[in-house]
């Protein structure tokens, strides 16, 4: 444990302390629900004009980008047709920023999946309630893309004020640290989330801060590593006012990583994500700062029903990383 | 929620004192645990990795490698000052292991902010194995800087 005069180190950066908004973490997603064509696009298909709206709230800053296709079976875990993704995204002007339609696996590795995101250099400013539109391609002659999903990752943008704004005592002494995201008790010791059936939706779990100190969150990493695996589960972030940290539930090897399955990169061949896991997690910007005995919230949905063999999860981790706060 | 940045790794060195990079590995060789396979549902607990007793050690990532293709034991870390690094033990594979082990090389796990271990202090860790068969224990590198006293000139 060090001990660490943090205001001393923010006096010296006034601007990242009062900067003029708080930015807020935030995932924006577009998928099935958002336009109904991405459920299914098949080999050759034009989708043009996809709408997403940013929320009211605040304006969105996108830093980052990432993509998916649902798993084809349980057997090869392959996220097939994933190489065939060409598309191009507009400002909230309608400006589209590439004329033509870029085949994504030009630009990221694994769809910026397993927390490897594509960086979006410079940050592009969206205005609250503005549009972004999207036009995609799939550029395959046979492979059919299933829930092809969309995210755009950044901050959102609020004043001060809006959001509770904790952060470190004026004196801490800080601790690396890992968090189960429940709880651990006599039934739960290692406090997984137990036994995730292959169609289920938890809504509003909770996770409670211990009372001696506070949890500035930085990462996540989630899923099973071994059998029973996880296909298609989807994490929403919620904070303590159980506001959320997307639009849209996102994937959990987006949200956290890493990734356990294959990526397809050509007409025959696949390969598992390289250089993504423990040293690079699923990245939370700006950290998250609870308090003692604060809580944040958190939905998990699982949709694997429709894969032979899927099973019941006995014990799904997600680990929440970061540091413990101690006030001195 | 903050929009603090403060870049890793900004120590300064101690005044008086060098930093010299430095790691400690552990695996069968040295500790006699790490070569014994822990069963079914089976605990392993109270192994101590001991550090040298010359200098203080700023420790700053750990490299845990499996020596299977991957393991799904939990792990739970115990610093030389009795402090737990996780509330219970996580799985390996979602919280320690080194990432890109088989193909790339090793890029260790960070811990922010780093661990300071007096001279001769023990890390401890305990592994548990949740699955339905024997696992083997993995290896442990530490990185991080010794305290080096600095001499005058000869």
């Amino acid at each position: 444990m060090s001990t660490l005069s943090v205001n001393a180190q923010l006096a010296a950066q006034p601007k990242l302390r009062q900067g003029r908004f708080q930015e807020r973490h935030q995932d924006y997603v577009i998928n099935s629900t958002i336009d109904g064509r991405l459920a299914s696009v098949a080999p050759g298909q034009l989708i043009t004009n996809i709408e997403l709206r940013t929320d009211p709230d605040a304006p969105f800053l996108l830093r980052g980008r990432s993509y998916r296709v649902a798993y084809d079976n349980l057997d090869s875990r392959t996220q097939a047709g994933l190489q065939n993704v060409s598309l191009r995204f507009s400002g909230p002007n309608r400006d589209f920023r590439s004329e033509q339609l870029i085949p994504q696996n030009l630009l990221m590795a694994y769809g910026g999946q397993s927390a490897a995101w594509k960086p979006v250099y410079p940050q592009i400013f969206y205005p609250a309630s503005s549009t972004m539109l999207v036009d995609v391609l799939n550029t395959s002659a046979t492979a059919t893309l299933s829930n092809l999903t969309l995210y755009f990752r950044g901050v959102k943008l609020f004043p001060w004020g809006v959001n509770p704004s904790y952060n470190y005592p004026p004196k801490c002494a800080m601790l690396s640290y890992v968090y189960p995201v429940v709880n651990p008790s006599a039934v739960n010791p290692y406090g997984s989330i137990q036994n995730l059936l292959t169609s289920e939706t938890r809504l509003l779990q909770t996770w409670q801060n211990q009372p001696d100190s506070g949890f500035v969150l930085r990462a996540l990493q989630a899923g099973p590593s071994y059998s029973p695996f996880a296909l298609e589960v989807f994490i929403t972030l919620r904070d303590e006012n159980r506001k959320a940290y997307s639009n849209q539930p996102v994937h959990f090897e987006v949200l956290a990583g890493p990734s356990g399955g294959n990526y397809q990169t050509g007409s025959a061949g696949s390969i598992t994500s390289i250089g993504t896991g423990n040293s690079a997690p699923g990245i939370l910007y700006p950290e998250i700062y609870v308090p003692p005995k604060h809580l944040l919230y958190y939905d998990i949905t699982r949709a694997d029903s429709g894969y032979a063999g899927a099973a019941t999860i006995p014990n799904f981790p997600i680990n929440l990383i970061g540091a413990r706060v101690y006030q001195r | 929620m903050s929009n603090l940045y403060r870049a890793q790794y900004a120590y300064p060195p101690v005044q008086g004192l060098k930093d010299e990079t430095y790691a400690y590995a552990f695996n069968s060789v040295n500790v006699a645990a790490l070569g014994t396979a822990i069963a079914a549902g089976a605990v392993s607990g109270d192994i101590y990795l001991q550090l040298n007793n010359d200098f203080e050690f700023s420790c700053r990532g750990v490299n845990v490698r499996l020596r299977a293709a991957s393991s799904n034991l939990y792990l739970w870390i115990k610093d030389p000052f009795g402090n737990y690094h996780s509330q219970v033990p996580v799985p390996l594979s979602r919280a320690y292991r080194a990432t890109g082990e088989q193909a790339i090389g090793h890029i260790p796990v960070v811990f922010e902010p780093a661990i300071e271990c007096p001279a001769g202090g023990t890390f401890t860790v305990y592994l548990y194995n949740p699955t339905s068969g024997a696992l083997t224990p993995p290896e442990f590198t530490f990185f991080g800087v010794n305290r080096c006293v600095v001499e005058a000139a000869a």
